[in-house]
């Protein structure tokens, strides 16, 4: 009975069946990855090209038939340009072009005493400092600000019952709020960390996949400890306290001026313990 | 009505199965010129046979090698066609070559088992 259904569909022996398994899967990973443009229906036009391509078949209409065969490669190829934002995050991000802005003065010492002031209230903040790469294609912002840090605005936004403490603080290296309550656009392409980082908590994992991605910096206050993690470049700063917070900061940023510099100890990726350190 | 649809098109489940569909359109496209080998079990048939019984066997393996697309045209069709005519009354050998499925030309008998068979022909009463 088996042998006469898998007759029927023209399925002779179990090599058949590999190579159409090979075939569905790898249709389901193409599948899979243009599911992911939320932007343009990506996938209903590839459903789309499909079906013409069989109905072509079918019908006879052999000049379309191979038309549309030997267009495959362009249509394959226009199809992963369009795939934008995938493409963006997983191998080529968006510059940011930073117009001549004055920098906001001291923005640095605000949002620490900020987050100092929130971990007295027994909050959480967390931050993501964009620097060069654009972040808009990897952060989903349900809240956009796009204003400069001032004194009473941070106080503000953070002690707003909308702020989500699990959610990230956004800002750029010039001092400008982007957006509150921000999110990390995951996919599960996303998981190649090391054996021993899989083991730490979501949010460290998230902040070192995409800071290696990125020049971006985050930064976390724990309230109970007083003390800040820093991630950039992929490496992890744990127990840092304020002050080495700043400086590290402000030196990744390149907000540093020259006698500010002078003195400090420039500790390269290894030693994560140290109150002082700096990403180099 | 656009968004029901898109969404019920791009649920996992739906992927799976239209991932599976297209795979399955695709490769009977891309391999029906392909040649392969099969193993089939084809009937024997005797014809211009009235007046007589014959002992014979009712099946025969054989191994067709062609184009997939042949073959499976084939497949519902193939028999071993004998013309009763050609037979002897009393036991005799019977060998099952080619000629006698009727085989296209992109077609070709590898080989059957058994190679022969003995058969026997009577008179009915």
């Amino acid at each position: 009975m088996y042998n006469t259904v898998f007759w029927d569909f023209g399925i002779f022996s179990w090599r058949d069946c590999v190579e159409i398994l090979f075939l569905s899967y790898a249709l389901y990973g193409v599948s899979l990855w243009l599911q992911r443009d939320f932007q343009k229906p990506l996938l209903l036009y590839f459903y789309g090209y499909c079906l013409l391509f069989f109905t072509t078949h079918y019908a006879h209409l052999s000049t379309i038939h191979s038309l549309l065969l030997t267009l495959f490669p362009i249509c394959a190829l226009i199809f992963i340009l369009l795939h934008q934002d995938t493409l963006q995050r997983n191998f080529v991000m968006l510059r940011n072009i930073t117009p001549a802005e004055q920098v906001t003065e001291h923005w640095t010492e605000l949002l620490i005493r900020s987050s100092l002031v929130a971990a007295s209230n027994n909050k959480e903040i967390r931050c993501i400092i964009e620097k060069g790469d654009s972040l808009s294609t990897i952060l989903t912002c349900p809240v956009k600000t796009d204003c400069h840090v001032n004194p009473g605005l941070l106080d503000l936004l953070i002690e707003s019952s909308l702020f989500k403490q699990h959610a990230m603080l956004w800002l750029n290296k010039t001092g400008r709020v982007q957006g509150i309550n921000c999110l990390w656009k995951k996919t599960s392409l996303e998981t190649w960390l090391a054996q021993e980082l899989k083991e730490r908590e979501e949010w460290i994992q998230d902040a070192l996949f995409f800071t290696s991605k990125t020049d971006a910096l985050f930064f976390i206050l724990h309230p109970t400890t007083r003390t800040y993690t820093l991630i950039a470049q992929g490496k992890l700063l744990e127990r840092i306290s304020a002050h080495a917070a700043l400086k590290t900061i402000k030196q990744y940023l390149g907000l540093l001026v020259n006698n500010e510099i002078k003195g400090d100890l420039h500790v390269h990726k290894g030693a994560t313990h140290a109150s002082e350190q700096f990403f180099t | 009505m656009f968004t029901k649809v898109q969404h019920t098109l791009l649920n996992n489940f739906s992927l799976k199965l239209i991932a599976f569909i297209i795979g399955y359109g695709l490769w009977i496209l891309m391999s029906a010129e392909h040649t392969t080998t099969v193993y089939m079990t084809v009937p024997v048939s005797f014809y211009n046979v009235k007046g007589y019984t014959i002992d014979a066997p009712e099946t025969v393996n054989v191994r067709l090698h062609g184009k997939r697309n042949d073959l499976y045209t084939l497949s519902h069709k193939l028999a071993f066609h004998i013309d009763g005519n050609t037979l002897a009354v009393g036991k005799q050998s019977l060998f099952f070559e080619s000629s006698l499925l009727f085989l296209p030309d992109t077609v070709t008998l590898i080989e059957s088992i058994p190679k022969e068979s003995t058969i026997e022909v009577r008179k009915t009463e």
